[in-house]
């Protein structure tokens, strides 16, 4: 029970050399890993929020681009309707003076058939009644004959 | 020899000291109060009376020693088992440090860490079957509170400097009555730092051979108890007190080093932690 100096000397000895060689071999080894870990993890996770803030800056890019995209898009499609719009004005505003020129032109053709078919009409009537003259001028003429002479003619006329 | 007793494998003694250990019992109508360990079966008690605290301890620290040798060589970004368990407890034992010394516990806790290991595994080592507990012998726990005191004599004048160490161990007077109780508070001071590693051995010393003793009285009485039926084994009476062992020499290795780490904080200039 009574405290033995040698042995404690020794053992304080033994202690001492235990932390040097522990400091040298592990706490500063150990703990520089753990640092350099805990660095490292907390790198990681900044580089990891660094990222997510670049995905997020560049998914706004992206929305805006898409957004430019779509408007582009929109207004190509006006353009392009207003043009359609404007062709088929065009179109419909030819077509509508093609379709008065053809019909003016069937007019003036109808009325040159009507004039020459009247013309010719006329002249058929002149014949007829110049041949009617010549025939009642060539026999004898009475009432009767006379009446049948105009019926014969009238009834060539409606032919005609 | 028969392979012997202690329940769950925890505590093995040979028959040879069993049988031993219940003729002293029955001879001499007494419980024994210390477990043989391997050098009382190698050498015999004498040599195992005044050797095996130097050996078990020496041993211990070898143990570390090739431990920390092996995670040193093997050391990685990626931890290996080994590595993972001392991290574990390197990592406990800083935060500890570090909530009491603040950014100063890079500099303490190479000698406060080992401390706290070398006392908790010499502690621990009392329920290994054949090993003796060092720390149930009190030059033991002398040198390390000797040890202690010296590094907090060393920090104090290395940190402070020989007069602010004085004016601290005066208790920093600034007024006429705080210098007036100087005379008093000087020599209560300077006796409070002796007092200091004297209590932290008796404490250690106390508590660990108390439970040494408890498990090897327990140990003596389970062989006692069938020895007349001539029992190569006993009844496992100790194995409450080897939990108890467990939890109480963990908590006095904290104690230990929770008082160390105190005495080095007060020793530190004030804006420094």
């Amino acid at each position: 029970m009574s405290p033995d100096w040698k042995l404690i000397l020794t053992h304080m000895a033994g202690f001492i050399t235990t932390v040097l060689i522990l400091k040298k071999f592990a706490w500063v080894p150990i703990l520089g890993i753990l640092n350099e870990r805990r660095e490292k993890i907390k790198s990681e996770f900044d580089n990891i929020e660094a990222g997510k803030a670049d995905i997020v800056s560049q998914e706004e890019d992206y929305d805006a681009k898409l957004r430019d995209i779509d408007n582009l898009a929109r207004q190509k499609l006006t353009e392009a309707v207003n043009e359609g719009q404007k062709i088929a004005a065009e179109i419909k505003a030819d077509g509508q003076n093609d379709a008065k020129q053809i019909i003016e032109r069937a007019k003036d053709e109808a009325e040159r058939d009507k004039a020459k078919a009247q013309a010719a009409m006329k002249d058929e009537m002149v014949k007829t009644t110049i041949a009617a003259a010549e025939k009642i001028i060539s026999s004898k003429m009475d009432d009767e004959q006379n009446r049948r002479l105009i019926s014969d003619f009238i009834d060539g006329v409606e032919k005609a | 020899m028969i392979p012997y007793q202690f329940l769950n494998g925890l505590i093995i003694a040979s028959s040879g000291a069993v049988e031993k250990t219940a003729e002293a019992a029955h001879g001499e109508g007494e419980l024994q109060t210390h477990v043989p360990n391997l050098l009382t079966f190698v050498f015999g008690p004498e040599i195992a009376e005044h050797y095996a605290v130097t050996f078990f301890a020496f041993l211990i620290a070898a143990v570390m020693i090739v431990c920390s040798f092996v995670v040193y060589r093997r050391r990685d970004m990626i931890p290996g088992p080994l590595q993972n368990v001392v991290e574990m407890l390197f990592e406990a034992l800083y935060d500890l440090v570090y909530s009491m010394l603040g950014k100063q516990a890079d500099r303490y806790i190479p000698f406060l860490g080992t401390l706290f290991l070398y006392i908790w595994f010499m502690n621990l080592s009392g329920i290994v079957p054949f090993v003796h507990a060092p720390t149930s012998a009190i030059n033991m726990t002398a040198a390390l509170a000797l040890t202690v005191f010296f590094y907090v004599q060393y920090i104090a004048l290395t940190r402070l400097g020989f007069l602010k160490y004085m004016h601290h161990l005066a208790g920093e007077p600034n007024s006429a009555v705080t210098w007036a109780l100087v005379v008093i508070n000087f020599p209560l001071h300077v006796v409070g730092e002796f007092i200091k590693p004297a209590s932290l051995a008796m404490r250690l010393f106390g508590n660990i051979m108390g439970e040494d003793t408890l498990i090897a009285v327990m140990i003596s009485l389970g062989v006692v108890s069938l020895s007349f039926m001539h029992s190569p084994v006993g009844i496992p009476f100790q194995l409450p007190f080897v939990f108890l062992s467990l939890l109480l020499g963990t908590i006095q290795a904290l104690v230990f080093t929770l008082l160390s780490t105190g005495y080095i904080m007060m020793v530190l200039p004030h804006d420094e932690h």
